[in-house]
């Protein structure tokens, strides 16, 4: 009778961690594929026209700044570092160079996606961003040109690159 | 039966948070990334031609000579081509002499001017004292397209009556950057 129960008990068990298993072997397929946070462009950071020896800024609030947005499609919030690689010039084809700089609060991150909840960070710097479950946040970038006097006229431009880690 | 259960359970809750742990402690984020490019067009670069002197031709020891910014022949003139439509400020470095033979002198003074988006010095445009304090005016056309300023300029000198015979010269320099507006 008393091995009787004590098989009972131990197909209990068995039933028990079969579904334990079943969940784990979940999780483990969640850790082969890691969770991210996609980053995409929403748009370039945009100088527009620039006048030889005339210095021009465009704030991260500024319409023509530079925009990414973080999608977290996840089920649960997502801490990330952001990651700048900033160029120091835009360039033309011809590779006329004209310097390009970036300040301590040029870059804004903004869990809401608006502009009204940005926190201004040195896009020189990491920074880490909390993103919550299944939301969209948004970055912004803005910076300042410093032409010459004697700057080549034409078309510039520079890729900046943003990792989400 | 009872100590057997109770062991049983206990076994199963320990293994159970054991493999719970694994399942949702931190994970390691794939690295994401996007692009963006920053953008500027740089306009066209201002130029400044001196198109003519500004010439007193002869002088007469103790007579003092005018020539207006409206002389065709004698006035000083500048041509200026940059971005149309764009804003300038325009300033001069004037000398108050001109150098004649033997560091000879001779005092000129009472500068007059007139600036026009067309190449006219009596219509269509503004006076103005020419001075190193910069006054903002715009080039003809539109952005995208070249644009042209001119600006002429009178003055009159002051000949001592015995002044040093011969010829008389200096530099006239103007200025012109874009404000950016």
């Amino acid at each position: 009778m008393r091995d009787s129960r004590h098989s009972i008990t131990s197909r209990t068990l068995r039933s028990a961690l079969l579904p334990l298993m079943i969940l784990v072997c979940g999780a483990g397929s969640t850790h082969a594929k890691a969770p991210t946070v996609q980053v995409a462009r929403v748009q370039d950071l945009t100088f527009g026209n620039v006048f030889p020896g005339v210095p021009i800024t465009v704030p991260l609030t500024d319409s023509r700044a530079g925009q990414y947005t973080l999608v977290n499609g996840t089920g649960r919030a997502l801490t990330v570092q952001l990651v700048f690689v900033l160029p120091s010039t835009l360039a033309t084809g011809g590779g006329a160079l004209m310097p390009v700089q970036f300040g301590p609060a040029s870059a804004g991150f903004s869990a809401t996606g608006s502009l009204g909840s940005m926190v201004p960070f040195d896009p020189s710097i990491p920074f880490t961003a909390t993103i919550a479950a299944k939301t969209t946040a948004r970055v912004f970038l803005g910076g300042t040109l410093q032409p010459t006097g004697g700057q080549a006229f034409g078309s510039y431009t520079a890729t900046i690159t943003l990792t989400a880690l | 039966m009872s100590r057997t259960s109770l062991v049983a359970r206990g076994v199963v809750t320990t293994a159970a948070m054991a493999i719970a742990f694994a399942a949702v402690g931190p994970s390691p984020l794939a690295a994401q990334t996007g692009t963006i490019n920053a953008t500027a067009t740089v306009l066209q670069p201002i130029t400044i031609t001196g198109s003519n002197d500004l010439q007193f031709g002869n002088v007469f020891p103790g007579v003092n000579k005018t020539v207006d910014y409206t002389d065709a022949t004698n006035a000083g003139k500048f041509t200026v081509g940059g971005d149309g439509g764009a804003q300038v400020a325009v300033s001069f470095t004037l000398p108050t002499d001109l150098n004649g033979p033997a560091g000879s002198t001779l005092p000129i003074s009472t500068w007059t001017g007139y600036y026009n988006t067309t190449n006219s010095a009596t219509s269509g445009g503004a006076s103005f004292t020419p001075s190193a304090t910069s006054f903002n005016t715009n080039l003809s056309g539109t952005t995208g397209s070249p644009g042209s300023l001119y600006v002429f300029l009178g003055a009159t000198v002051t000949p001592a009556v015995n002044q040093t015979q011969g010829a008389y010269s200096n530099t006239v320099t103007m200025t012109v950057a874009y404000t950016g507006s």
